[in-house]
């Protein structure tokens, strides 16, 4: 059966779900509580994050599994200085956050439903058609084609891990119209504050004679 | 020496035995995974006739050949699309010159599949009756006589002792056999595109597989090569294990089967009626009407025997008289 995160024909950065991920540097050493919420808003997670100079580069956080047992380890997480959490939601049913707090408590400093400056966020859309992509926080709009699957014939066994179409989010998208292949990623870097949107407006049936 | 002797010529056993042998239609099925491919086959036989017959020593014949006609014969698939994973891999890297994490992954992409499932696109069912006539199956077996006791009578039983069915095999079929899988293929390929409502993915996935279309997936996935008949033979006796199936269908059938009765105890002579004046009168008791009825003289059958010697079969038994 055909995994149904890949059917997802619309992706929200504020409700993180199936192929889609947002990464978050962390800069400052020290102890941060990584707490992981579902689409209601119930909490579903919580670890505690080391930052330490000499841990690694990444931190892959699923939502969906928790923290405490799979991503991170009977010890606890530990990520370097500048590196970056990766989290993902594998799952199609329904979307999740995550808030990120300082060690003493009080207010978060990160929610992952508001993207800050130094975030990422990547999706990859694999119907064909074209979709509407929006900064829900600011009036920046943008448009991504995705076309219909290459001639099967003579196909040349296109990667779908060939490198991502790049999109900067700022007053702008840029670039503001994109044709991609499906399987290829979208990655917005993030340069104000945003909540990403990508919504399948025109699907593209294809060829009629298969 | 036996009191009653009876001989039967290997003519007229085989004779009798192809009167007794012939069944109704036994159906069958069975089914095996190989890697991408589900293959099955669903069929019905019938024993039609015996052929040659040998007889041997003591109490066992051989049976050169059991005739089996073949009422139907279909194929069945299944398959599983190759699973394609999508991710995980690398978005973009620290620059180099970043203290401790220079050239490290700093936001890795999840992954994903398409096509996981089990299977993907089947049952579909190939009607192979057509061919029916070029399927070769030779079926051989080893039975053991002896007389039984059933009822009011002695049976002569037949029994499987051994049965041998050998792999089947398909002679010829002047091109019937590839065209009949590929025209099959093709039409539950096209049934599934039109039902699925995400030919997208399909599309999608037979690009990144690099095949045309989908029933050439499928029957690359089949890889039948350049002999469907030996790739057939090959699946049905290697795979399938179809000599097991027909052995199965066919060993109850022809198992024990009863060729001929003798009455016991055995009827030396009719039962007699009679005028009771016929017979002098009675003093007592007095018979109730005009006539009288004898009951029949009859012997229980002692000691019988059932051998062959030569070409013939004897039974042998004493009368308790």
């Amino acid at each position: 059966m055909t995994d149904p995160t890949l059917m997802l024909t619309g992706f929200d950065s504020a409700s993180l779900a199936g192929l889609a991920s947002i990464a978050h540097p962390i800069a400052q050493v020290g102890v941060w509580r990584l707490e992981a919420y579902g689409a209601r808003g119930y909490p579903t997670a919580s670890a505690d994050i080391l930052v330490r100079e000499g841990g690694p580069p990444r931190l892959s956080v699923d939502l969906a599994l928790g923290l405490d047992r799979t991503a991170c380890g009977d010890g606890g997480a530990s990520l370097s200085p500048a590196g970056m959490l990766n989290l993902v939601l594998n799952s199609a049913r329904e979307g999740g956050y995550a808030l990120l707090h300082a060690a003493g408590g009080g207010d978060p400093t990160w929610d992952s439903r508001r993207l800050v400056p130094g975030d990422h966020y990547a999706c990859m859309p694999l119907r064909p058609g074209r979709y509407d992509v929006a900064n829900g926080l600011g009036t920046a709009r943008a448009s991504v084609r995705v076309t219909w699957p290459p001639a099967r014939a003579s196909a040349a066994r296109p990667q779908p891990s060939a490198g991502p179409a790049i999109l900067t989010v700022g007053e702008s998208i840029e670039p503001s119209d994109l044709t991609i292949a499906p399987g290829r990623v979208l990655l917005f870097v993030v340069q104000t504050p945003a909540r990403l949107t990508l919504d399948l407006r025109t699907p593209d049936d294809g060829p009629t004679a298969r | 020496m036996s009191d009653v002797s009876l001989d039967v010529s290997q003519a007229a056993f085989k004779a009798v035995y192809n009167r007794v042998v012939p069944t109704i239609s036994l159906p069958f099925d069975g089914s095996t995974s190989l890697g991408p491919i589900w293959i099955g086959v669903e069929a019905a036989i019938h024993v039609a006739s015996a052929g040659d017959i040998t007889f041997e020593d003591s109490d066992t014949f051989f049976l050169k050949e059991l005739n089996i006609g073949w009422d139907k014969l279909a194929l069945k698939l299944g398959f599983n699309i190759p699973p394609i994973h999508i991710g995980r891999f690398c978005l973009f890297r620290a620059p180099d010159d970043t203290p401790f994490i220079g050239g490290e992954c700093l936001f890795e992409f999840p992954g994903g599949t398409l096509f996981g499932g089990n299977p993907d696109i089947g049952p579909i069912k190939i009607n192979l009756n057509a061919i029916i006539p070029y399927v070769v199956s030779q079926i051989s077996g080893r039975f053991q006589i002896s007389l039984v006791k059933d009822g009011d009578a002695l049976a002569l039983k037949a029994h499987a002792q051994s049965l041998d069915v050998a792999p089947i095999s398909i002679s010829e079929t002047f091109g019937k056999l590839p065209t009949l899988i590929q025209l099959a293929v093709a039409d539950a390929a096209a049934s599934w595109i039109a039902t699925n409502p995400e030919a997208w993915l399909l599309d999608l996935a037979l690009g990144i597989l690099g095949v045309p279309t989908l029933p050439y997936l499928l029957l690359n996935l089949l890889d039948i090569g350049d002999d469907a008949q030996i790739w057939l033979t090959d699946k049905l006796n290697l795979s399938i294990g179809i000599q097991n199936l027909i052995y199965q269908a066919i060993l109850d059938s022809v198992l024990d089967k009863t060729m001929f009765k003798i009455p016991d105890p055995y009827g030396l002579l009719p039962t007699i009626d009679g005028d009771v004046g016929d017979y002098g009168g009675y003093s007592d008791p007095q018979p109730p009407g005009p006539t009288v009825s004898l009951a029949p003289p009859r012997a229980d059958i002692l000691n019988p025997s059932a051998a062959f010697d030569a070409n013939t079969l004897h039974i042998r038994f004493d009368l308790g008289v």
